[in-house]
């Protein structure tokens, strides 16, 4: 057994991305307030400079990623397929979402602002590498706190305000649900660990299999939170519509990440035995309620970023159509699909809220009759957005498109009850979702210019098109992106 | 071959990057010079292809155990690697397949033709956002091309699927007063009905993955495997699948009752886009009968298929023509002949024979010229009098001749008389249908008679009788009404040439069509007609 400093030493080897993250994070926490006067304001361009020094960590932590060869479980750290997974996305999504930050937030805040994005995004790369409770715990907490003050710090009126606070109290409440479980499940496996909780889990009495039950339905509520699936989507749109778009793109992202990693780390725990069965029902129904509850009320929504919002929900229905669906079917394992669609979406619509960002400039965009006459006033702008909205609608030739036809084959070739009526369901909410993304696309090629005279980020503009071209590109050569998902457990 | 196929899915996609890049900068006009000499390249490149195509020796390396020998192997085909499902013991591969057989050819110059003259009709028509126009056409194009060479579910469910989003553009941009209504009609109907069809591609490449085949899209292994009982389907699945996989197509066609949304997409849509709409995009419903429901599904398609399709159709036929009878405008008119006249196409696929497929191949083709030409003369009209209402029209014959010659030849073509196109494809449909069910082909050759009807009747009101303009077409500022300019007759010329040579000499594109047909057929040789139905027929 190797001894307590080799572990340790090996372990935090494993996770050096995170570190460098973690450093620039406290880099950027101590020497920020020395740039700033005592009435709060700093130099102009301070954010862009730290948005530089954040792509350069990113930058760092890929490398590190890449030349990185821990594998197997170390401490408290677990790295597979999973874990790698996660990393190269929130690596990949990282800097976009850190350009979307760079214009959204006054000098004065930004070195706060940035420290916490970067510390969500390692908190997201932790939550996938836990490989026990607490671990896991401290992870999601890791995201929490940081998103809190990253959407309270730019606060430019009350609606922000009350977004903040109104996320802030119901993810206090997610995490002690998550918690509750977290301790029942302690309670009946008496161990932290993953692997012997599962163990336990695999050949206990009945009676301790319904705890397990009980304590995941518990985990899964709170997490339910966190990826906004009905019935814990009210925050959503009220935020989404509060925030700034860059609050709204890492919300619509990172949570995500974050909740199906931890979702897809602990729902294997417990569904074995007598548990198997109430649980993937709970997961199928949840994506069922949500899809059509999602895209229903999206369809009357007149606010963009509250649109959005339910798209995003909507989006986290079909994600759950993948993990209610299942490992054991044949081909496409569900948790592949799962991860393969998140990637798509995390790209697209990192994208499209960074065009949005760009677009709108100083007069964010508010209703989609803001966008009205964007195909004639900015061609270029609108062409990209439009490609972003037909990925998100699942058309071909987008990655929107290769995302849709991996959770349609997990859910058909599914073992479950549920898998062929998921399928059905899906190929119906995407019908449904047609209407609002084309709706908006409409408003931005038939009608008249709102006459708004906009400064546009051209930075913001550039890495959302990098995006969009980017599902074209991923589209055609989706292959390297599966074989990363296919190795998922 | 291959690069010449990819030379013509590029080469419009090659077109609308070089519109990008000079439209801005230069005068306004060049748009359109740049779009016309991409689709004249385009149809160099697709009439080299259909040579290229026809010198090829059928392929002779035929043996029992490869998929050549199934009931779709084009002569010519090409495999790109694109998803690897499975794993180094159990391959599984999505593939981009591409390939060429005598439809795929025929429909691609049809195509490249029809681009011809759309751009051409919108020379003058399209004033506002040109570049834009000839982009979404072009792109609409590329589209098309991709449909016609793909030969694996998934390369053809894509390119299905965005053929939507050009076309609503072009209706619902360059449409008429109700346009944006008719363009997201157009398009969420479609695509639920291609979502369905989604479901339906999924379930068959599911089933195909369970049996162990390696290349579970490939078009031509599944229509292999599951000839030579590899893949066995039992027959509840194969309704199954049939129900779902022909969903997309019926709308797309579309056959009665799912026709609604075809005479206001056509009606709102630009000159251009109905030619397109008409002339190819419904098609792409029949060829997925043919290339996915036929081969895959034998016996859905007898026992479900056969009643249901050739009894929608036949109802299509009648209705649409009495719909077509009474309508005062000339292009709903033209598009209620639109589901009448695909109603012979279906009826002739759903017939299994050589006779009926021959014919239904052959009157895609024949509708395609012929209707995208009606479309095109309606255009001419509009242009010159902004109105296409039969009411406000009349003895167009004495002010417009040569107009008036083009719209009645070509509606000879569309009613289908002797020594024009439209007559063999009607008269080879209607004679396979005979085989299998004679009164289905008795009822179906009404048609024939009810398309006489209304298309005379059109004339007669169009184009003779006493000169009637509108009020307007004199006092505007606008230039006198003149006849058939030059431009206009190239437009139209290619088509009217075509719709003669195939009247005339139809045996060289049979030719070019029947071996491929001949296989599917051998599919249903034995095939008897269920009883329930057989006791209608007399």
């Amino acid at each position: 057994m190797p001894n307590f400093t080799e572990t340790s030493v090996q372990a935090a080897l494993g996770i050096a991305p995170e570190l460098i993250l973690i450093a620039t994070v406290c880099v950027m926490l101590l020497v920020g307030p020395f740039l700033t006067d005592s009435a709060g304001r700093a130099a102009k361009g301070l954010s862009q400079r730290w948005t530089i020094l954040s792509l350069l960590a990113f930058a760092a932590a890929g490398w590190t990623l890449y030349s990185s060869q821990s594998s197997g479980v170390i401490g408290p750290f677990e790295f597979d397929g999973l874990s790698q997974f996660v990393r190269i996305l929130t690596l990949v999504l990282g800097p976009v979402l850190a350009i979307i930050a760079s214009r959204q937030i006054d000098d004065g805040h930004s070195a706060e602002s940035h420290a916490c994005l970067l510390t969500i995004l390692a908190g997201a790369n932790l939550t996938a590498l836990a490989s026990d409770l607490i671990g896991l715990f401290l992870a999601l907490e890791l995201v929490s706190i940081p998103t809190y003050i990253f959407l309270y710090l730019p606060r430019r009126n009350s609606a922000m305000q009350e977004a903040a606070l109104k996320y802030f109290l119901l993810s206090v409440f997610s995490s002690a649900l998550v918690l509750f479980g977290m301790s029942w499940l302690y309670g009946v496996a008496g161990s932290t660990n993953f692997a012997e909780i599962s163990s336990h889990l695999a050949n206990a009495p009945k009676g301790d299999q319904l705890f397990g039950l009980l304590a995941m339905t518990l985990i899964i509520a709170g997490l339910c939170f966190r990826i906004a699936a009905v019935p814990f989507h009210f925050y959503a749109p009220d935020v989404f519509q509060g925030v700034t778009s860059a609050g709204a793109a890492m919300l619509s992202v990172a949570p995500k990440i974050v909740g199906f990693a931890a979702l897809v780390r602990l729902a294997p725990l417990a569904m074995t035995g007598a548990s198997a069965a109430p649980l993937g029902n709970l997961l199928a129904v949840t994506a069922i309620v949500t899809m059509f509850l999602g895209n229903l009320l999206a369809l009357r929504q007149k606010n963009l970023q509250r649109l959005l919002a339910y798209s995003s929900i909507a989006h986290s229905g079909y994600m759950l159509v993948g993990l209610a669906a299942g490992n054991s079917g044949a081909v496409i394992g569900g948790d592949s699909s799962l991860w393969f669609y998140l990637a798509t979406y995390g790209l697209v619509t990192a994208g499209l809220f960074a065009l949005l960002a760009g677009v709108g400039g100083q007069k964010p965009l508010e209703r989609d009759s803001d966008l009205g006459g964007l195909g004639q006033s900015r061609p270029a702008a609108a062409l990209l957005i439009a490609v972003c909205l037909f990925s998100l609608t699942g058309l071909p030739p987008t990655a929107g498109f290769t995302g849709k036809l991996h959770l349609f084959f997990a859910s058909w070739a599914s073992p479950s009850i549920w898998g062929q009526w998921l399928a059905v369901a899906l190929a119906i909410n995407s019908a449904i979702a047609a209407y609002y993304y084309l709706r908006l696309i409409a408003v931005m090629y038939l009608d008249e210019s709102a006459k708004v005279e906009r400064q546009h980020y051209p930075i913001s503009e550039f890495i959302g098109g990098v995006c969009a071209v980017g599902t074209i590109a991923l589209f055609i050569s989706p292959d390297w992106l599966w074989q990363l998902a296919k190795q998922l457990p | 071959m291959f690069a010449l196929l990819m030379l013509l899915l590029c080469l419009p996609l090659v077109t609308v990057g070089l519109l990008l890049l000079l439209s801005k900068s230069t005068s306004h006009g060049v748009a359109r010079w740049i779009a016309l000499s991409g689709c004249l390249a385009a149809l160099a490149v697709s009439l080299c292809l259909a040579s290229g195509f026809y010198n090829t020796p059928a392929n002779s390396q035929v043996d029992g155990e490869s998929a050549s020998a199934g009931p779709i192997s084009p002569k010519l085909e090409w495999r790109l690697p694109w998803l690897e499902w499975g794993t180094s013991e159990a391959p599984l591969q999505l593939q981009f397949q591409f390939g060429l057989d005598g439809v795929s050819v025929a429909m691609m110059v049809l195509t490249a033709l029809l681009s011809v003259s759309c751009v051409l009709i919108s020379w003058e028509a399209i004033q506002k956002r040109e570049a834009e126009f000839y982009i979404a056409l072009l792109l609409l194009q590329a589209s098309l091309f991709g449909v016609f060479c793909a030969f694996d579910l998934v390369t053809f469910y894509v390119f299905f699927e965005f053929t939507l989003i050009p076309l609503f553009f072009l209706i619902a941009i360059w449409g008429g007063p109700q346009k944006r209504y008719a363009a997201v009609k157009f398009f969420l109907y479609t695509l639920a009905g291609s979502l369905i069809t989604l479901v339906g591609v999924v379930m068959l490449i599911s089933k195909a993955i369970a049996a162990g085949m390696p290349n579970p899209c490939s078009l031509t292994d599944l229509a292999f495997w599951i000839q030579s009982d590899k893949l066995v389907l039992d027959t509840s699945t194969q309704i199954t699948l049939f129900a779902l996989l022909s969903a997309g197509f019926l709308v797309k066609v579309p056959v009665f009752p799912f026709h609604t949304w075809l005479p206001l997409a056509h009606v709102e849509a630009p000159t251009a886009g109905s030619v397109l709409l008409a002339g190819v995009l419904l098609k792409l419903g029949s060829l997925g009968f043919l290339r996915i429901c036929l081969p895959m599904l034998p016996e859905a398609c007898v026992q479900v298929g056969l009643p249901l399709i050739s009894i929608l159709s036949l109802i299509g036929i009648v209705y649409g023509s009495f719909c077509a009878l009474v309508q005062r405008d000339v292009k709903k008119l033209v598009a209620y002949s639109s589901v009448a006249h695909m109603g012979f196409c279906m009826l002739g696929l759903f017939a299994f024979n050589v006779e009926g497929l021959t014919g239904g191949v052959l009157q895609m083709i024949n509708h395609g010229l012929s209707t995208g030409g009606l479309f095109l003369l309606v255009g001419m009209i509009y242009d010159r009098y902004h109105t296409r209402m039969l009411d406000d029209l009349g003895g167009l014959a004495s002010k417009l001749p040569l107009i008036a010659v083009a719209m009645v030849f070509i509606s000879m073509s569309s009613i289908g008389l002797p020594g024009l196109n439209g007559f063999v494809g009607e008269v080879l449909a209607l004679a396979g249908m005979f085989k299998r069910y004679p009164l289905y082909a008795v009822i179906g050759a009404t048609g024939v008679i009810l398309s006489a009807w209304y298309l005379l009747t059109m004339l007669q009101h169009l184009l003779f009788g006493e000169l009637k303009e509108p009020h307007h077409a004199d006092h505007h500022n606008h230039a006198p009404i003149k006849d058939l300019g030059i431009r206009e007759f190239l437009a139209i010329a290619p088509i009217a040439a075509a719709c003669l040579w195939i009247g005339i000499r139809p045996q060289p594109l049979i030719d070019t069509i029947k071996p491929d047909l001949e296989r599917l057929a051998a599919v249903y040789e034995n095939t008897t007609p269920p009883a329930t139905v057989a006791l209608r027929t007399p």
